[in-house]
């Protein structure tokens, strides 16, 4: 014993701190980081984590914004440009005041980076993708719509080589053929389609390319993979007497003539029929044609769906009828020549109209997979997704599909399986009860970003529903200072954390939960997957 | 007679429902407050009839008795050591009086450091105030001698008051089954009492006024000498009276053992159990006695020499640094072939275990001659060390405190000592900072920090500034950190004097609204409605409006501030800091501190509570400048009940669905922010 050192002094003086009382010992309940799902990121076709963008550009970083925006959706402005906007149905703030703009703000993100010149060749992609640029492969994208067009950003973007067969004269399936000119301008789509996809990356198209039986046995053994996302191009037939007469066509013909600069020879009454939105948006081509036009929805107007309400209100005041709960039942035509339509409302009462002389029947498409042999389909290497599966569509869905797709073409060119052992756990989803409103204040939304200055003030107004926007409540409401910022990350130090709860309490976002200590006990006993 | 389990405080507190006083002023101090508190509950129970009295120090609380018993009423309060240190000047004056004022006093070691075990420091640096003194070894012995005192000391040929002592923690708080006597016999045992004389206004005289003639003053001096000599045979009495009706006696001496030994052990308290005990165990134990000293004011000195007749040899044990027992024993015993022999054991509530009393039996043994100097008991031990060392923490706090789960004050610490910086001293009272602050050898703190007195943190903390300025320092920052108790009740004096000689100081009080360090009792800062265990059924009456007071000494600075609202804390910091290192004066910050522990409620929602007694108005966030200029800084939601801040809290369940009282909270709230705008306008 060292007697100066072990005497005990005069007085009552302290010799260090309390950091060896490790207080953790007193929990009984843990906090713990818990990242979750925000409603707007459940509800979005694409999946995409808008929280995430969301948060770099509330703190004004645009560019670092627009590059985790784009992680998941190459095709930003043209995306936002014709989504419904299920995130700011779902966004959680719609209870607080108003939902945030996701959806203008979104656009004016994608159109900035097209005019500031960013390109996502710069972008640092997650994973392990280094390996990709030597394991490089060679994938077959037949159809060049968004979920073509989604796919093959994604793998083009690993490193591979990617070779989209598109069937039609123009890149982009119904983004350019289908949706009209006035509610997505071609030009528009083409320039974000070049910077953003195939422009930076290894990615050729061949136009006006149509795969048969034949070549598509080919592609399927000469490509490491195959992606089908030939989408509904196939129009469906009513099946009623006197279809086959001229002047009657489908309604995604008709588009695709029209958007495609083609020459449409029409006459002076146009009859449409369908409720869709091939039917509205062929409705408004026709009267842009200067023809008069008249609709027949076989739905009521209340059941249509509200998205396409604006379209038929629109074409309305212009002067076009609109009939709902009528449905075709009889096509008539004068010298091979169609001349009048007969409907059937719902009480069974028939009416007949005369001179019509076009009618443009748009009641929806389905897939053509012809040229793909019943057998041949079934192939370790051939992926179908887009509309071809999915139905859905809605652009936003098709490039979520191709998204999708592109992770499971990863997974299979790496390891020859179709599934992750671990699948993604469940998360969480949040809700307006999970927040903790007291650190927003009420504020009207902006209906128009024209700017990055209104973008970053909007962003402001997002929750961050389930993800940190490191506004430091944890850290600076911790009584035992058992918070800490980790990397750019908060954590907790369970050596001191009491398990008080004061951080999941305050935090703006619901992203810290707990349990019990009991609990997390037995959990790392049984080798838990949730972190110390 | 109903035996019930219960504590040694309880068995006081017992007693004195027993003995049916008439006032009793109450103040919390570790380990006597459950005395206060039990009281409290039989008065709320309707089961005595005795007015309690809340008051700020215990200074009062013993001027309080001295008040009450001048008027004839019969009187009680409890205290410990700080407390009783704080008496002391007020001792002289009830037993001046002649009053017969009887008090428990739960024996703590003295500071400093602060120690809460039990040792004899505290009431034997009180033995001649001219108190009796009596000291229990059980809770039935405690709940007895509360009754017996009043007999002894209410005697006409008495008048002095008692004093009875229990050992903190070891007899205070350690349960055993206690014999509760029934009303009626201690009624008969115990008669009203009949004061000598009286605050009267039918028969009016002055009290304590001086004599012009010394000699009537020494004169007086000699009746309370005589009557402390009259107290052995009035106590004896007592004792016998007490055994016709109870059953029960206890002596002012207790003998344990042989008849004749040769040695003999003296103990004093809860030792003598453990002499006992040990005694028993010895072989041949026919020649080891024990002798338990219960009175020690009046010194028993004749029953001592007689049983230490044929005695060779005593060992006596005292548990206080200063050995006073074996002096007082020296000096009594007039034997000359009598090996006296000292030891000190138990102070600072070291364990007194039977090795210790068989090692001071051996040494006895081995040793024939009387001692030079007290052997004390204590083996050399190394000192404690502190695992981690002061780095340079940026936070200047750092983990490991004790503070309870989710508290507030610690909060409030934290960011204002970061905010203020290296440069700081810290001045710490007696409050809940004390403790979570860390036992030796650590410290939460990364700048210094002086724990002082309860009563006098401001007046310290003027003295560290003089002397820092003697030193031309004029950089370092003192800071005062204290609590509600500290500073509304006990520490005002001080701060009001710091305040009045404008002390370059910032004194921050983290208000949690009651006395939290000592279990929750009502403060002078405990808001209407509130429950504490001084206020069971709801604080009666507003709290002190203290931002006022100190705005009425004129001081540059005062201001209130919520741990939920930070930003703006941390502002009004800055504000104090930059006014201090001008030179210009006090600055007086207020935070209010929710505290899970004594407003009952679950420990994540301290900052939720914080705000919402902002946002209803029940502490509203404001500056005064210069005493004159008020600065209001949040506007109350319009239209926010106070219902919605009481509601989050279990202190307030009681009082809840009473209307008229929750009306009277939302109108003095109403009033008091109202009262603000008048003012922030002029």
């Amino acid at each position: 014993m060292n007697e100066k050192e072990d005497e005990i002094p005069i007085t009552s003086m302290s010799n260090g701190t309390t950091e060896g009382n490790l207080t953790g010992s007193w929990r009984t309940s843990r906090p713990f980081y818990d990242e979750k799902i925000s409603p707007c990121s459940d509800a979005c076709p694409v999946s995409q984590n808008i929280p995430k963008w969301m948060n770099l550009l509330r703190k004004g970083e645009t560019k670092k914004a627009w590059e985790a925006l784009i992680e998941s959706n190459p095709l930003p402005w043209t995306t936002s440009k014709v989504c419904q906007g299920f995130c700011e149905i779902a966004c959680n703030r719609n209870e607080f005041d108003e939902c945030v703009s996701i959806n203008k703000t979104e656009r004016f993100l994608g159109k900035y980076a097209l005019d500031q010149g960013w390109s996502p060749k710069e972008v640092e992609i997650p994973m392990a993708i280094e390996d990709a640029l030597r394991q490089r492969k060679k994938i077959a994208i037949i159809g060049s719509g968004p979920a073509g067009l989604s796919c093959a950003y994604q793998l083009g973007r690993q490193g591979h080589s990617v070779t989209i067969f598109e069937a039609l004269s123009e890149i982009g399936g119904l983004l350019k053929a289908g949706i009209p000119e006035f509610r997505l301008p071609n030009k528009k789509v083409d320039r974000e389609i070049d910077n953003n996809i195939l422009k930076p990356f290894d990615i050729a198209v061949k136009i006006s390319h149509i795969v048969d039986n034949k070549e598509f046995i080919y592609l399927r053994d000469r490509f490491d993979a195959v992606f089908v996302a030939t989408g509904l191009h196939k129009c469906l037939k009513l099946g009623i007497p006197g279809e086959d007469a001229e002047g009657v066509i489908y309604g995604l013909d008709f588009l695709k003539k029209v958007n495609l600069g083609q020459v449409v020879e029409l006459g002076e009454r146009v009859v449409i029929i369908g409720d869709v939105n091939t039917a509205i948006d062929s409705a408004h081509c026709a009267q842009l044609l200067g023809k008069d036009v008249i609709v027949f929805c076989e739905k009521n107007r209340e059941e249509i769906p509200k998205f396409l309400q604006m379209g038929i209100k629109a074409v309305e005041k212009n002067g076009a009828k609109f009939f709902f709960s009528e449905k075709a039942v009889s096509i008539y035509s004068e010298n091979n020549r169609v001349n009048g339509i007969t409907v059937e409302n719902a009480e069974k009462n028939r009416k007949f109209f005369a001179n019509i002389n076009n009618v443009i029947i748009a009641t929806g498409e389905e897939p053509n997979l012809d040229f793909i042999n019943y057998e041949s389909a079934f192939n370790s290497n051939v992926f179908f997704g887009g509309d071809v599966i999915t139905r859905a569509s809605n652009v936003a869905a098709a490039i979520g599909s191709g998204r999708k797709v592109a992770e499971k073409i990863a997974l299979y060119l790496e390891s020859g399986k179709y599934h992750n052992e671990q699948d993604k756990e469940n998360k969480k989803m949040v809700g307006l009860n999970d927040l903790n409103l007291n650190y927003f204040e009420h504020s009207k939304r902006s209906k128009k970003i024209i700017d990055a200055e209104t973008a970053i003030k909007e962003a402001n107004r997002c929750f961050s529903c389930g993800s940190c926007m490191d506004c430091g409540n944890c850290e600076r409401f911790c009584p035992d200072l058992a918070v800490y910022k980790n990397k750019e990350q908060y954590d907790i130090n369970y050596d001191y954390c009491k398990g008080c709860l004061i951080c999941k309490e305050e935090c703006p976002c619901g992203v810290i939960s707990s349990e019990l200590e009991t609990e997390a006990i037995e959990r790392k006993k049984n080798g838990g997957k949730k972190d110390e | 007679m109903s035996k019930k389990l219960m504590t040694g405080n309880s068995a006081a507190a017992y007693g004195v429902l027993l003995a049916n006083p008439d006032v009793v002023p109450v103040y919390p101090i570790t380990p006597s407050s459950s005395i206060s508190e039990k009281i409290v509950e039989f008065v709320a129970k309707g089961m005595l009839n005795a007015r309690i009295i809340n008051v700020e120090s215990e200074q009062s609380s013993i001027s309080a008795c001295l008040g009450a018993s001048m008027t004839g009423a019969r009187v009680f309060t409890a205290t410990s050591s700080q407390g009783l240190a704080l008496m002391h000047e007020i001792l002289f004056g009830v037993s001046g009086f002649r009053l017969p004022v009887v008090m428990v006093n739960v024996n703590r070691s003295l500071w400093s450091p602060w120690n809460l075990w039990a040792d004899h420091s505290d009431s034997l640096a009180q033995r001649d105030t001219g108190w009796l003194q009596f000291y229990c070894e059980s809770g039935q012995e405690a709940l007895d001698t509360v009754i017996q005192s009043y007999k002894i000391s209410e005697d006409r040929s008495v008048l002095l008051p008692t004093m009875i002592n229990l050992e903190g923690f070891i007899l205070s708080h350690t349960t055993e089954p206690v014999d509760i006597p029934s009303q009626e016999l201690v009624d008969k045992y115990l008669p009203k009492r009949e004061p000598e004389f009286k605050l009267d206004i039918s028969d009016p005289h002055a009290f304590g006024a001086m004599s012009p003639d010394p000699e009537v003053a020494m004169e007086m001096k000699r009746k309370m000498y005589e009557a402390m000599e009259r107290v052995n045979i009035v106590a004896q009495k007592a004792d016998n009276d007490f055994y016709k009706l109870f059953g029960r006696r206890y002596g002012v001496i207790e003998r344990y053992g042989p008849e004749n030994p040769d040695t003999m052990l003296v103990t004093v308290g809860t030792i003598t159990g453990t002499a006992r005990e040990t005694i028993n165990r010895i072989k041949n134990n026919e020649d080891i006695g024990l002798l338990k000293i219960k009175m020690f004011r009046p010194f028993p000195s004749k029953e001592i020499n007689k049983a230490l007749e044929g005695v060779k040899s005593v060992a006596v044990i005292d548990k206080n640094g200063g050995g006073i027992f074996a002096h007082e024993l020296k000096s009594a015993v007039g034997k000359e072939n009598l090996n006296i022999r000292s030891f000190i054991a138990g102070v600072g509530g070291k364990d007194v275990t039977p090795k210790t009393i068989n090692d001071i039996i051996s040494n006895t043994f081995r040793n024939s001659e009387s001692t030079k100097e007290p052997v004390w008991m204590l083996d050399k031990i190394k000192d404690l060390k502190a695992p981690n060392k002061q780095n340079g923490n940026r936070e200047l706090m750092c983990s490991g405190h004790t503070a309870c789960p989710g508290c507030g004050g610690i909060i409030a610490i934290r960011h204002i000592v970061k905010t203020l910086g290296h440069k700081t001293i810290v001045v710490v009272p007696a409050c809940c900072f004390t403790v979570v602050s860390g036992p030796y050898p650590t410290s939460a703190l990364g700048v210094p920090l002086l724990h002082t007195a309860f009563e006098v943190a401001a007046s310290a903390a003027s003295g560290v500034r003089a002397g820092l300025d003697a030193q031309r320092d004029k950089e370092t920052i003192v800071l005062v950190i204290a609590g509600d108790g500290g500073t509304y009740d006990i520490g005002l004096q001080a701060l009001s004097g710091a305040a009045e000689r404008n002390e370059n100081i910032i004194y921050v009080c983290y208000n949690n609204q009651a006395y939290m360090n000592t279990g929750i009792q009502a403060s002078g800062a405990t808001p209407t409605g509130a429950w504490t265990t001084t206020s069971l059924k709801g604080k009666l009456g507003a709290r002190k409006n203290l931002p006022e007071i100190m705005a009425a000494h004129r001081i540059p600075y005062v201001a209130t501030a919520s741990i939920s609202h930070l930003d703006d804390l941390i502002r009004k910091v800055k504000k104090a800091k930059e006014i201090n290192r001008q030179g210009k004066g006090t600055a007086y910050l207020e935070v209010l501190c929710p505290c899970p522990s004594g407003w009952k409620y679950v420990s994540n929602l301290t900052i939720d509570l914080a705000r919402m007694a902002v946002k209803t108005g029940a502490w509203p966030l404001y500056e005064i400048e210069n005493g004159e200029k008020r600065i209001i800084n949040y506007e109350p939601e319009d239209g926010l009940s106070i219902k919605e801040y009481l509601k989050l809290q279990g202190r307030f369940k009681g009082i809840q669905n009473k209307d008229e009282i929750v009306k009277e909270i939302q109108e003095n709230v109403d009033k008091e922010m109202s009262r603000l705008k008048k003012l922030s306008q002029l």
